[in-house]
């Protein structure tokens, strides 16, 4: 007797449709399960046969093979239990009752020895690639649900038990489906982080809008406690609210990497990712022999904050060039070629030296200048490029520190979604959002600068204010201070304005 | 351009060089002569020279002329050059003392220098118009630069330079001998150097020129007039200062954000502010 359950595979960030098919014959008691699978999947042989005799079934003493289709795709993951289980199950007849749509089912989970379903992660890929396959009645873990139906049409059974799922089967349960609402998820957050509460950095903070509004990445460099952390953690909450396209590809990033937790289900706001500066190449843009996905990743639709900027190893910060200008990141393994999401806003931080008082008028620096200018080579090179607006910042007297707050959260994300909706109707030919992303005949085609700003701007370049690359980039930057003020044209303001926000070099540059 | 050729006999003849060794008995000129009766300090140094000698040597001869000091030296390429071009805008102006025949710009390069300051400064030689100019008349003129300075400013120097023979005249001479130290490892400052081992005064900063030669320092104003009302502001504010971040000017001035943003580029375009490190400051040396 044959029969087959369904269940799905994932690599990447990709699933694939796994069919589960057992035989059962006489024989002495042997239970194998074949189809180019992982340790992961080898283990849960046990898991099944504990979980099977403690929710009161009874695992079959006779020859047992199973076999997992297609036998070309590496599996790997302990969701395997749950569709194996009732395979076992099924092909011993201990499921009664009318199986039609078992044929119409799938099975997502993980079995604890005392019959519970425990969470998997990767549910949110599975799901999705099994609705497009027609399979649209799903079961999945209690604790996966919310992210499971997020998929929109599919018909997500939560389970807790293993009999839970067998009841379900035969249709005497009342589990039923499940459905969520992706707007009661937006207030878990218990941060409340407002830049009202940075107080007298508002330079920062305007390039800080400016650099959310044409997704800019942006580098700040000031002596340590001068709030350049403080600035951006807040930077997420400027950003317009996810839309359910970059809500299903984060979640999904974060499903894959098992980071979803009862508490965060899905990911409804923007990630901030804050990754040490220790962190290795393959932590960074993800990797392993069963590609996970990196800190970049995880940041997409979201902020990635690069603390300490020259502390990170050189073969870290070359790995980000690719993505930087990708927006995705590609890992290539034998056989395989996975690419994850990277499509972040760069914050980047920095000291203006080693021990960082090298710009502070009250601290002495100990750096030589040896030192200062090994660190602040390091700030050079394809990371740089990608880095349009630089400010610089001091730490604060206590008046400042003090005093009234500026500009709030909700004034800022006002400008940045006003901004973004231009460049949108701007670029919808171009397949590009962000003024950021305009490269050669863009800028020229859509930087369109009057006569003024043409004057100013051949003077800065006569004067060796501004490079050959420094002054595409106030291009860039002056083109979104205009969206910022609906302004169709370039003026010279907005042009005198981007020229401040550039790499201001130094003698140890 | 008219040329002038005056004698020992003329009242106009500078009387420092009625009394050096082989005195010449003719001097030819175009230019404005007044500048005789000025207090002359002579800054020269090599042709090639680097972005450090050139510096110094520019904003050493502003300064000089700003106190109403004339500038001497030999329109040569180089240190010479920017000594040249230091002093013409200021009060003081400069005199070229040439090798070659009063006529005859060398070299070439400098026959904008040439023209200006036959304009606004004063060009002399030994020789008449149509003189062919032979190697050794180089050193042979420096023995007037020297001479006709109180004080002889070497900037940049190697080991065998011709800067190093008007030093060596102005010390014959009896005038002060400065020279502006550089690495010692850099192969354009060895001559300085060594001028300094053998006794000529280092020059730690410009000022001390002025000082050993009691000089007034001149207080370096910018001209605020070209200014505008807003752009004055700010700049009061660096300058009073020092050194002024971007935050701290938004809170003294209480601009919008991107009109400060503004103002800061403009000032920066006029060259009266530079940045470096998120800091601004008032460019002078």
């Amino acid at each position: 007797m044959i029969n087959k359950v369904r269940t799905a595979a994932i690599t990447g960030l990709e699933g694939t449709c796994v069919e589960i098919e057992g035989l059962i014959s006489n024989g002495l008691p042997y239970f194998k399960v074949v189809g180019l699978i992982d340790a992961t999947v080898k283990e849960s042989r046990e898991r099944v046969r504990g979980a099977i005799s403690s929710s009161g079934f009874k695992f079959p003493d006779r020859k047992i093979i199973v076999s997992l289709s297609p036998g070309d795709v590496k599996k790997r993951g302990t969701h395997f239990d749950l569709p194996l289980a009732i395979c076992i199950l099924r092909i011993s007849g201990q499921i009664s009752g009318n199986l039609d749509n078992l044929d119409r089912t799938a099975f997502i989970g993980e079995l604890s020895l005392d019959g519970s379903v425990k969470s998997a992660s990767g549910v949110l890929a599975m799901v999705k690639v099994l609705v497009e396959a027609g399979i649209k009645r799903i079961v999945v873990p209690y604790s996966n649900r919310i992210e499971a139906s997020l998929i929109k049409d599919a018909y997500i059974v939560p389970v807790k038990t293993l009999s839970e799922a067998i009841m379900f089967l035969e249709g005497n349960s009342n589990t039923g489906k499940y459905t969520s609402h992706i707007s009661s998820f937006n207030t878990y957050d218990h941060e409340n982080l407002d830049f009202s509460q940075v107080k007298g950095q508002e330079v920062a903070k305007r390039g800080i809008c400016i650099a959310a509004s044409g997704g800019h990445g942006i580098m700040m460099m000031g002596s340590p406690s001068c709030g350049k952390t403080m600035l951006a953690k807040r930077i997420p909450y400027i950003l317009p609210s996810m839309a359910y396209d970059e809500i299903l590809e984060a979640t999904m990033v974060h499903s894959v990497a098992g980071l979803l937790k009862e508490d965060k289900p899905i990911i409804s706001k923007r990630p901030f990712r804050r990754p040490h500066h220790s962190i290795t190449r393959a932590g960074m843009i993800g990797g392993g022999l069963n590609p996970v996905p990196g800190e970049i990743s995880l940041a997409s639709k979201g902020v990635l904050f690069l603390d300490e900027l020259p502390e990170l190893k050189r073969d870290v910060i070359e790995a980000l060039r690719l993505p930087l200008e990708e927006k995705y990141v590609p890992i290539f393994r034998t056989g395989r070629n996975i690419s994850f999401p990277a499509d972040f806003l760069l914050v980047a931080a920095c000291n203006p030296c080693p021990c960082g008082n090298y710009t502070d008028p009250y601290r002495e620096c100990s750096c030589s200048p040896k030192e200062i200018s090994n660190y602040m080579r390091k700030l050079s090179g394809p990371i740089m490029e990608r880095i349009d607006l630089h400010i610089y910042m001091e730490h604060l007297d206590y008046n400042e520190f003090t005093g009234s707050a500026g500009m709030s959260s909700t004034e800022m994300k006002e400008i940045v979604i006003n901004a973004r909706e231009i460049q949108k109707k701007r670029f919808r030919n171009y397949n590009i959002t962000l003024n950021s992303q305009m490269e050669g005949s863009l800028i020229e085609s859509f930087c369109n600068t009057d006569s003024d700003s043409n004057d100013i701007l051949r003077i800065a370049f006569e004067k060796h204010i501004l490079t050959p690359r420094t002054y595409q980039k106030a291009l860039k930057i002056s083109r979104t201070i205009a969206d910022m003020e609906c302004s169709s044209e370039i003026k010279s303001n907005h042009v005198m304005e981007s020229i401040q926000y550039r790499r201001k070099l130094n003698e140890y540059d | 351009m008219n040329m002038i050729r005056i004698t020992p006999e003329d009242e106009i003849f500078p009387e420092e060089l009625r009394n050096i060794n082989s005195s010449p008995r003719e001097l030819y000129c175009i230019g404005n002569l007044n500048l005789f009766k000025n207090r002359k300090v002579a800054v020269v140094g090599s042709r090639k020279c680097t972005a450090y000698g050139k510096a110094v040597s520019q904003n050493l001869c502003r300064k000089l002329s700003a106190s109403g000091i004339t500038v001497v030296s030999g329109l040569a390429r180089g240190i010479d050059r920017q000594a040249h071009i230091g002093a013409l805008n200021g009060a003081g102006s400069t005199i070229a003392v040439m090798a070659t025949g009063i006529d005859k710009c060398y070299p070439i390069s400098n026959m904008d220098l040439y023209n200006k300051i036959g304009k606004e400064g004063l060009i002399i030689s030994e020789n008449p118009p149509g003189y062919m100019c032979r190697k050794y008349d180089f050193p042979h003129r420096n023995r007037l630069i020297s001479g006709l300075s109180e004080g002889i400013v070497v900037v940049e120097a190697p080991l065998r330079s011709g800067s190093l023979i008007t030093a060596e005249k102005g010390a014959e001479q009896g005038r002060d001998v400065f020279a502006v130290p550089g690495n010692i490892t850099s192969f354009f400052s060895m001559g300085c150097n060594s001028l300094i081992r053998d006794g000529a005064k280092a020059v730690s900063v410009l000022n001390d020129i002025f000082r050993d030669l009691n000089i007034e320092i001149p207080q370096e104003v910018v001209d605020v007039k070209n200014l505008g009302k807003d752009e004055k502001i700010v700049y009061d504010i660096i300058e009073r200062k020092g050194e002024s971040t971007a935050e701290y000017l938004y809170k003294s001035t209480g601009f919008e954000q991107p009109k400060l943003s503004g103002i800061l580029t403009v000032l920066e375009m006029k060259g009266v502010i530079t940045s470096s490190m998120g800091k601004f400051f008032v460019e002078k040396i």
